[in-house]
């Protein structure tokens, strides 16, 4: 097992840096650039904006650009008389804007080296943008998928149970309705519902206001997560049960388990113990996209409940053309991409017997 | 399977207990003491230093924090000595016109007790004017010369050139606690954008002070009890909460529950509702003009060959004439053919207010005989049959016969572009290309990302771009020279995008913002003659302004804002009861 985790580690970094390269592409290509966005409506003159370009290296080609970001520029325009002017270059000019000046020595040391790059307008390390808003995200993703598998899984069960009684059409009809309800129309409604008509639970935001300068911790607001984890699980309880439904139905039609009914045992027994493993085989191939789906950020859910999470991050990054944090949130969600696929494959190794990974 | 029905019963009904249970806390209102929360519709604060600002969010919480070197008074709207907020006690202004001497107060201090000085002011300029710190106070370095620190309290700035706007310009200058900034930042000011102190301001000399940021949720600052003008005596509030809140009808939801103190902008959608239950004392509501208006860009110049107005040597270079909005008489057969009655209806909710020119029908420059054009579709086609713009083959459509600017045959179609996302936008748009269609006119209307939109604006290679533009406060009529005259018509940066350029609109503009004296009333006269010849040559279809309205909780004491200047008084904010 160990061997093939490593083996599959190690496949996923082609992977990685294809979803990377892939990504600076589409980013570099959109149209607007950063300092336009920054800077729109303020009086700067060309000149001002053109050094505020090369100081951030967004006019350079695509390929310097990416490179900067994965490996670093300290290695392209270097100081090497420690003057603190650069005097050599490597792939991108000396004196970039022709004024007859070096351009400064890099100072880049790229993601592989651990420099995530500074965010264009928090003035900050992309990664520590990131990292302040992961507790919120994962709080939310957790919940949504504990949420999702807690209910979707025993409904879809019931469902196969009671095939073609009123349970099940119940949840079939339940399953279409909520996959077509849009995500911003329900979350408004259960806000409008349960904090503003009846009262009972928080409208929004992801702890009390107060002048208190930390969020207190997840067990003493666990009302303000109900609703957004309502709204990102409805979706997932919909998929499971369905999903599940059929998978029981499924295997309930094969031999063992007719064999196991010939054998007296109890139809909770056979449901249960033999029915319900083989039919999680297929689910566990859901598990996968739904983590990456869940702990990538839900942008609707975040931004109707004010939530302090990813998604809202990652909008506003794009729309202010702020390449780092950008990428930062990329290759976040590579990572539980590939992360979430790799615990799918172990999964049936879990749930299925027949399946081993060691040679 | 009965067990499985029994689970769900019970986990249903825990469900419930636990939902009712919570639901059992109070709502926050405002009770005297309690802080003031006011909702943050935009994106995070990125910095609590005033040099290096660039974002509404966080210009906001910075002038909670920062005295300024001058203040308007929130109800002149005019740069007074001794308003609070304001260091400058007194100023003089030598004979010509180019040195101001400020006399500031001796009463600020930082709430670490040492005494606010000219040294703080000196800080903040030679770090502005330092180019490794990329202050975006442009204006400010262009047209001061120096700043000198002539005793602790006396501070002498001299202009480049003698202006009637000096004082609009000092507006940015702000004091930063010099002792501290040194500490911070001394040594390494190209690092100054990346130190952690720009989001943890420790020392402050306002009448709040920093406490903590938690990213997406909320900035808090605590009342600084020794802080020496309060409007009341004392700082009434224990603190103050910019609160993130994403979603316009959430943030009114919790405005109706009472977790946010105050609105500073009630949506249009909501207006009619807070103003009926204003009505019943559930809340208080200041309705005012904004301070923003719509328009439509013109490219009056070639599109396909877009060019600055002068070369680097200062001599005008040919920018061509567009080939259907050229035209003068295209552009005022539209501005006719526009029925602001039925667009402020379908965009606006009935809250619209037109607008004639360059300027607010609320500024001091306004010329009283400026009326926007009228409606008058007959009228509008009337000019573009003159125009040479008529529909020979019935389509529906005008076409170019015997018109100026282009080739006959021509059909009478550009595009407009505009933001996206903006739900009020893109009614207004949708409108106004019905009703130009009533004409014969086809406007294409497409509606974009903004940066796609910036992109496309700042390349001047549009027809007509849709958009908004703040006026400054107090109201600086020489705001125009940015939009309007060839300095201001440059590929990428400028803002006369456009490319209009009338030699008596820049003349006049020179006029009024260098005329001896500075008399407000002659310089009304100078600009109001430009705004006239501005209505008439239409460079920009001004759309809309709108009425702006501020709300607060009903119990809410002292709550008095201005238009211009909403927190003027924010330290008296009390209440007796919740």
């Amino acid at each position: 097992m160990t061997q093939y985790v490593i083996r599959r580690l190690i496949q996923a970094i082609p992977t990685f840096f294809g979803i990377t390269i892939i990504s600076y592409a589409l980013m570099l290509g959109t149209p607007g650039g950063p300092i336009k966005a920054m800077f729109f409506g303020q009086r700067i003159p060309p000149e001002e904006i053109e050094r505020r370009e090369l100081a951030l290296g967004v006019n350079d080609p695509l390929p310097i650009q990416y490179l900067r970001w994965l490996v670093g520029d300290d290695w392209m325009r270097r100081d090497t008389d420690g003057d603190g002017i650069a005097d050599t270059a490597f792939l991108i000019p000396l004196d970039v804007n022709g004024d007859g000046e070096p351009e400064p020595p890099g100072d880049r040391y790229g993601i592989l080296r651990g420099d995530f790059g500074r965010s264009f307008f928090h003035k900050r390390p992309a990664i520590d943008v990131l990292v302040e808003r992961l507790p919120a995200t994962l709080e939310l993703g957790f919940s949504g998928l504990i949420v999702g598998l807690v209910l979707g899984l025993p409904i879809g069960v019931l469902a196969a149970i009671n095939q073609g009684r009123w349970f099940d059409q119940v949840s079939r009809v339940g399953a279409v309705v909520v996959n077509a309800l849009p995500n911003f129309w329900l979350a408004l409604l259960l806000l409008l519902l349960f904090g503003s008509t009846l009262g009972w639970l928080p409208l929004g935001n992801r702890c009390r206001t107060t002048l208190d300068d930390t969020c207190p911790p997840i067990t003493e607001r666990l009302e303000y997560l109900i609703l957004p984890t309502v709204v990102l699980a409805a979706g997932a309880v919909a998929t499971y049960s369905r999903y599940m439904r059929a998978s029981m139905l499924d295997v309930v039609n094969q031999d063992f388990i007719r064999t196991a009914y010939s054998k007296g045992l109890s139809s909770r027994v056979v449901w249960l113990r033999h029915g319900l493993r083989n039919a999680m085989l297929p689910i566990a191939t859901l598990l996968g996209p739904s983590i990456t789906f869940l702990l990538g950020g839900a942008v609707i859910t975040e931004t109707v409940f004010s939530w302090p999470g990813v998604g809202r991050l990652a909008v506003n990054a794009v729309g202010q053309r702020d390449f780092p944090v950008v990428m930062i949130v990329v290759i976040y969600a590579a990572m539980a991409t590939i992360l979430g696929y790799l615990l799918s494959d172990l999964m049936y190794a879990i749930l299925d017997p027949r399946i081993r990974y060691e040679k | 399977m009965k067990p499985f029905y029994r689970l769900a019963m019970v986990a249903c009904l825990c469900l419930l207990m636990g939902v009712t249970v919570w639901g059992q806390d109070a709502p926050l209102g405002f009770a005297e003491g309690d802080p003031v929360i006011e909702p943050n519709f935009g994106d995070d604060i990125k910095t609590l230093n005033p040099i290096i600002v660039a974002d509404g969010p966080s210009q906001d919480v910075i002038n909670r924090l920062f005295p300024v070197l001058i203040q308007y008074n929130p109800f002149t709207l005019a740069w007074n000595p001794g308003e609070p907020r304001g260091l400058a006690e007194s100023w003089t202004i030598s004979d010509d016109g180019r040195v101001y001497t400020f006399q500031l107060s001796d009463e600020y201090y930082w709430n670490d007790g040492t005494p606010v000085t000219t040294a703080d002011i000196m800080w903040f300029w030679n770090a502005t004017i330092n180019e490794d710190t990329n202050s975006n106070n442009q204006l400010l370095i262009d047209q001061v010369e120096s700043m000198v620190a002539v005793d602790d309290y006396t501070l002498e700035v001299t202009f480049k050139v003698a202006s009637c706007t000096a004082l609009d310009t000092l507006n940015p200058v702000t004091a930063v606690p010099a002792h501290a900034f040194e500490e911070w930042f001394g040594s390494d000011l190209a690092g100054m954008e990346d130190s952690e102190f720009n989001l943890d301001m420790p020392v402050t000399g306002l009448d709040f002070t920093f406490d903590n940021f938690r990213p997406g949720e909320q900035v808090t600052l605590r009342a600084y009890e020794n802080y020496p003008d309060p409007v009341e005596g004392s700082v009434i509030p224990a603190g103050y909460i910019y609160k993130t809140v994403t979603d316009q009808v959430v943030q009114m939801e919790q405005f109706y529950a009472g977790e946010l103190t105050w609105l500073e902008s009630v949506p249009q959608s909501s207006m009619e509702e807070v103003r009926t239950r204003s009505d019943a004392g559930e809340f208080q509501i200041f309705e005012a003009p904004a301070n923003t208006i719509r328009f439509l860009s013109f490219n009056l110049a070639d599109p396909e060959n877009p060019q600055d107005a002068v070369d680097e040597d200062g001599n005008p270079l040919d920018q061509g004439v567009h080939p259907i909005l050229g035209d003068k008489r295209v552009r005022q057969a539209l501005a006719l053919a526009m029925n602001y009655d039925e667009i402020n209806e379908g965009a606006f909710f009935g809250n619209g207010i037109p607008v004639a020119s360059h300027v607010l029908p609320t500024s001091w420059a306004y010329p009283e005989d400026l009326a926007p054009y009228p409606f008058d579709p007959d009228a509008a086609g009337a000019l573009l049959d003159e125009a040479g713009w008529t529909d020979e083959d019935g389509d529906g459509i005008r076409e170019c016969n015997g018109c100026e600017t282009t080739e006959d045959g021509t059909p009478l179609s550009f595009k407009v572009e505009t933001n996206a996302g903006n739900v009020s936008q893109e009614a207004l748009y949708t409108i106004l290309q019905d009703q130009w269609s009533q004409i014969g006119v086809d406007a294409q209307v497409s509606f974009l990302d903004f940066n796609i939109l910036v992109d496309s604006l700042l390349a001047q290679n549009y027809d007509a771009i849709g958009l908004f533009w703040n006026f400054s406060i107090p109201a600086n009529p020489d705001d125009a020279t940015d939009v309007f005259t060839p300095s201001a018509d440059v590929i990428g940066s400028g803002f006369n995008t456009g490319s209009y350029n009338n030699p008596r609109v820049t003349e006049l503009l020179e006029e009024a913002r260098l005329l001896p004296g500075c008399d407000q009333a002659e310089r009304a006269a100078i600009y109001g003659e430009m705004y006239e010849i501005l209505a008439d040559e239409l460079p920009w279809l001004w759309l809309s302004t709108s009425t702006v309205m501020s709300a607060a909780q009903g119990n809410l004491e002292n709550w008095d804002p201005q238009a211009g200047f909403a927190r003027w008084n924010i330290d008296a904010w009390t209440s007796q009861s919740r």
